[in-house]
């Protein structure tokens, strides 16, 4: 813990004198209330101090400003879209704050750090998370890791101890940073030099908008962040973002463009494998006229979904049946390779990839053709040399598998809709379905969190994505089915924003989905969305268990009490509650919170109350479900 | 006329070109005589397959292909089914995805749940026998078993489901 200093906003020892005090009284007025009739519970309420504050000017650093200040301005100048945090770091989250980036304050620095990964999957723009030194950022290490391995641009923000204390263990919550995020960052440094401050700041932001994204993780010790400057002349490494990083992209070599387009014509069934890159470049427009120009397949793999669009007759992410017809595919932007048989692929189709990183090209998947390039410029480069070509009979057949994927799950509905002494996922995803795509709403409006584990198995099948970063895909490629609540909390945060491909859908509610184990580790968040008015409806699947069965001595392990009641932990934390303990009350139960949500800014938790045995495939058919990757189902690549 | 060898000379090449393209991470050819061979390579999920081939009889073999598979089970039951719609003439499935049963004619066994493929070569198509036979195989794995038996699949293949 650091000493409160003159000039901060707030500190977690001014917090804690507070919270003491307020324990105290309490604990006086409970013994002036025992043996008396108890007093009606106090309403939760907001404090008027956390609207005051939202309502405050912002206040721009100028020199002379402090190294934290600095830095700030680096992050309002790099277009920094918002910062998730807990207190702890509090110079840097302050300036941040005052440079007039949007600021979030949450209940854990893991869910915040969740919170970034997911505003930036269905952005595309560079948001922050930060934790103090110590606990607050190793509570952040599995998130890390997730946005790591969705190569997720997110910039890990921490405050550390003096140098001058380095390994001495004074005072607490001392931690070597750095070591610990090996592995799972692109680019990290403890700042050293308050001097070089800016110059690191220059290379964090170079790290994060050039190449391919992983987190860039800086840690600041305290003569680093309070350093004093009177002008930029005590700043080594002074220049704006023009002079320290370019915008350049990698272009395709034309050859190989002709070579592709050769291989695209010769082809009778090609498709392409849009992933996070296609997303990130912002390339959805130039890959629906690629499509279109030559009748080529489009299946979507990665962060987020919406790219292409899902109702367009050449998409084949809702037709897995199609995949092993392929004998071209053309992987753009598939920054997380799968390996031979991890997509559904026939051993006769030829591969293209087209990657910024040429060190990557040829990586578990064999390759007939490499293009390091853009995603963007390489789709615009292929449509100048790609000849008109319709090729009707694949079309066909693309929509005949997408055909019988929905009526498999019309099956499966069906099914599910038998069982009627509890809420099978069935029921959910496709009742869900039809409320976001088939009823009063544009199909477009929502953006959801497809989260959770094996229910997670049933609504990606159901769910839909008609425009960009529609969908986030929370378990992608780490599986952390832990962080649900804090991506929706993200995500709704860009909604609310307008950011990026958000812009059109401003205000609307974000629908969020998880696991009763899922929600364990970030469903706390209720509270910070409903702090900030987030219109979240978080549907959360209670199946009294873990994903997974255990047997035996260890059946314990996997098991949890019966019938928990999440919505009333919702309702205890400033957030509304619905409990679900039957198919038919599922859709009013997700219509009222919707209009809540779209109407007061509440958010709800759909307690919807299952059993574990939904996945035993012999007593409860269909059970626990497969998937083919890639397309609507895919979350491992 | 063609020679008593070439037939395992063509499977072998066929193999092979698959092998070049990396589509199998390795390939190795243990030949027995001048009418049979084994072929090793590594492939799906980067696991080992093992292809017999036996002239004489004109069969390529994958034998043992599948554990632990109960005979008249839901999992066998769907595996001909998968069988039976691949090696049809009927409309249900594309052409690309069909074998023709007058080039090459697939024959299931399960002896004590050891499931294993007989793929028998007519009119000298062997070359396009190695290809529906690999590509049945892949579909066996990676579209149905996946996903219609996520547990078997995870069982036995050691795909991990978390």
């Amino acid at each position: 813990m650091k000493k409160a200093r003159a000039g901060d906003t707030g500190s977690r020892r001014d917090f804690l004198k507070q919270s003491i005090l307020t324990a105290a009284g309490a604990m006086a007025a409970s013994k002036v209330a025992a043996g008396a009739a108890a007093p009606a519970a106090p309403p939760i309420r907001l404090p008027d101090a956390i609207p005051s504050a939202l309502h405050l000017p912002v206040k721009p650093a100028s020199f002379p400003m402090r190294g934290s200040q600095v830095f700030a301005k680096v992050c309002k100048n790099e277009g920094l879209a918002a910062l998730f945090c807990c207190p702890g770091n509090y110079d840097v989250i302050n300036s941040i704050c005052d440079e007039g980036i949007p600021c979030f304050g949450g209940r854990t620095e893991g869910s915040m750090c969740a919170a970034a990964d997911g505003f930036i999957r269905v952005t595309g723009e560079i948001a922050a998370c930060s934790g103090t030194e110590g606990p607050g950022f190793t509570n952040m290490i599995m998130n890390i890791a997730a946005a790591n391995a969705a190569r997720t641009p997110l910039l890990v923000l921490a405050s550390n101890k003096r140098l001058s204390e380095d390994d001495s263990e004074m005072g607490i919550q001392t931690a070597y940073q750095q070591p610990t995020t090996e592995g799972m960052r692109k680019y990290g440094k403890r700042l050293i030099d308050p001097n070089r401050i800016y110059e690191y700041s220059a290379y964090a932001f170079r790290q994060l908008k050039t190449g391919i994204p992983r987190p860039v993780h800086l840690d600041f010790p305290a003569e680093v962040y309070g350093a004093k400057f009177k002008d930029p002349s005590e700043l080594r490494y002074y220049h704006e973002n023009s002079k320290y990083r370019t915008d350049a992209k990698p272009y395709p070599d034309p050859k190989r463009v002709r070579a592709l387009a050769e291989m695209i014509g010769a082809a009778q069934r090609p498709i392409i494998v849009a992933s996070s890159g296609v997303f990130y470049s912002k390339a959805w427009d130039a890959l629906k006229q690629v499509a279109e120009r030559s009748d080529i397949a489009v299946v979507e793999s990665g962060v987020a979904r919406g790219q292409f669009s899902d109702s367009h007759r050449l998409s084949a992410s809702t037709a897995p049946g199609a995949l092993l017809s392929a004998d071209l595919v053309i992987f753009i932007g598939q920054y997380s390779m799968p390996n031979v048989g991890e997509y559904s692929f026939s051993p006769d189709a030829r591969y293209v990839r087209i990657d910024p990183d040429a060190a990557d090209i040829g990586r578990n998947m064999p390759i007939d053709l490499g293009i390091v390039s853009c995603e963007k410029a390489a789709l615009e480069s292929l449509l100048e040399a790609l000849p008109a070509v319709r090729r009707e009979a694949w079309a066909a057949e693309l929509a005949a598998e997408r055909k019988k994927f929905e009526d498999e799950n019309a099956d499966y509905y069906k099914v599910g809709l038998s069982y009627q002494d509890a809420v099978h996922p069935a029921v959910i995803a496709q009742q869900l379905s039809d409320f976001l795509y088939r009823g009063d709403l544009p199909k477009e409006q929502t953006t959801v969190v497809a989260g959770g584990y094996g229910i997670a198995r049933y609504t990606r099948r159901y769910l839909r994505a008609y425009r960009p970063g529609q969908i986030c895909n929370g378990a992608y490629q780490y599986g952390a089915i832990g962080p649900d609540c804090g991506y929706s909390f993200g995500v709704s945060a860009a909604v609310q924003l307008g950011v990026g491909p958000q812009a059109a859908y401003r205000g609307s509610p974000v629908i969020g989905i998880t696991g009763d184990a899922g929600f364990a580790y970030s469903g706390m968040e209720l509270e910070t969305m409903s702090k900030y008015r987030m219109p979240v409806v978080m549907i959360v699947y209670n199946n009294n268990a873990w994903g997974v069965q255990g047997s035996g001595r260890a059946a314990h392990m996997y098991l949890f009490h019966e019938n928990l009641r999440y919505d009333k932990i919702a309702e205890s934390l400033g957030a509304r509650g619905e409990y679900v303990t039957r198919p038919e009350d599922f859709l009013p139960a997700l219509k009222r919170s919707y209009q809540i949500a779209a109407k007061e800014k509440i958010s709800t938790v759909i307690n919807c109350q299952a059993k574990r045995e939904f996945w035993q495939k012999a007593q409860y058919p269909p059970g626990f479900l497969g998937k083919i990757e890639p397309g609507c189902m895919a979350y491992d690549h | 006329m063609r020679s008593r060898t070439q037939p395992l000379a063509l499977v072998n090449a066929e193999l092979e070109s698959y092998a070049r393209r990396g589509v199998f991470r390795s390939f190795s050819h243990m030949q027995g005589d001048d009418q049979h061979a084994e072929f090793c390579f590594y492939w799906l999920w980067n696991l080992p397959f093992h292809l017999t081939f036996d002239a004489r009889r004109k069969a390529l073999s994958f034998k043992n292909l599948l554990p632990d598979v109960p005979a008249g089970s839901e999992l066998e039951r769907g595996l001909k089914a998968l069988i039976k719609s691949r090696s049809s003439s009927s409309r249900d499935q594309p052409e690309h995805r069909r074998l023709d049963p007058r080039r090459v004619s697939i024959h299931y066994s399960n002896r004590r749940g050891q499931v294993s493929l007989v793929f028998r070569v007519s009119n000298g198509e062997y070359q396009h026998a190695v290809t529906k036979a690999l590509n049945l195989v892949n579909e066996i794995f990676v579209g149905f078993l996946n996903a219609q038996f996520p547990e078997y699949t995870a069982q036995h293949f050691r795909r991990q489901e978390d």
